[in-house]
């Protein structure tokens, strides 16, 4: 399945993640856009829009998990595909992702082959709901 | 006229009952949030006139708060006063470049608080 015309947002205070994140994804087709930050992301998120949020739960100023609800709030971005990574797996920050209506979750250090099959999930997801 | 609406955002609720309880409720509405995403909902959905804001929160601190409340057109010029206990010189001088009109360093004198919000909204 080719990521061709969908627009994935990565965000990570850390560059090389994003890096990491961008080339891996890129060679499938799709537009990638990179934040920073969590209000730089959240800036994006009312300006563009996105098939698929990949993103860190540490960061600082503002974590994952404030992104997660932000995004959650938003108008038009209820049901937008999120895909969280975590250093540190637990299964309190799995119930406190499920609840805020995650889509997927993958440890760090990213296995780079999980990511492409679950941006790919996701946007196979959002076509079958489209066209249901 | 009506009251100027003051949102108090802090993590912890004695700190909001001391701010409300100064502010009192002759001469402010006073509204709160316990979390940055919270604050973020009412800024979004209601007019606020002063925003007195704690830096140091869980998930989404002040400073998060701040960047975002700059970028939306609506709320970019939205007064903030941070009230904190972590009034060092880095954060002073990070929350005056995102445009903060005073840095409160907790504990909070109750004279200065209404002094600070009273001048702030005279300027608005």
């Amino acid at each position: 399945m080719s990521l061709k015309n969908t627009t994935i947002l990565a965000v990570d205070d850390n560059q090389d993640s994003l890096d990491l994140i961008r080339e891996t994804l890129e060679p499938h087709g799709c537009k990638m856009v990179c934040a920073a930050s969590g209000p730089e992301a959240v800036q994006v998120l009312r300006e563009t829009t996105l098939d698929v949020v990949v993103f860190d739960i540490m960061m600082p100023d503002m974590n994952g998990f404030a992104l997660l609800d932000v995004i959650r709030r938003t108008p038009g971005l209820e049901a937008v595909p999120v895909i969280l990574q975590t250093a540190y797996p637990s299964r309190e920050h799995g119930k406190r992702t499920v609840d805020s209506g995650l889509t997927y979750m993958l440890a760090k250090p990213l296995d780079v082959k999980l990511l492409v099959r679950a941006v790919k999930d996701c946007v196979r997801a959002k076509c079958v709901g489209a066209s249901a | 006229m009506g009251m100027p609406t003051v949102l108090i955002v802090d993590d912890n609720e004695d700190n909001l009952d001391l701010i409300a309880d100064t502010l009192g409720e002759d001469e402010f509405e006073v509204i709160r949030a316990r979390s940055g995403t919270d604050a973020m909902s009412l800024l979004m959905s209601r007019q606020v006139d002063l925003v007195l804001l704690d830096i140091k929160m869980p998930d989404m601190n002040g400073f998060a708060v701040l960047e975002m409340v700059r970028f939306i057109p609506r709320l970019m010029n939205t007064t903030v006063i941070i009230q904190t206990a972590h009034g060092d010189h880095h954060n002073t001088e990070r929350a005056k470049d995102l445009g903060v009109k005073a840095v409160l360093t907790k504990p909070i004198s109750p004279a200065k608080l209404l002094e600070e919000a009273r001048t702030c909204l005279a300027a608005c």
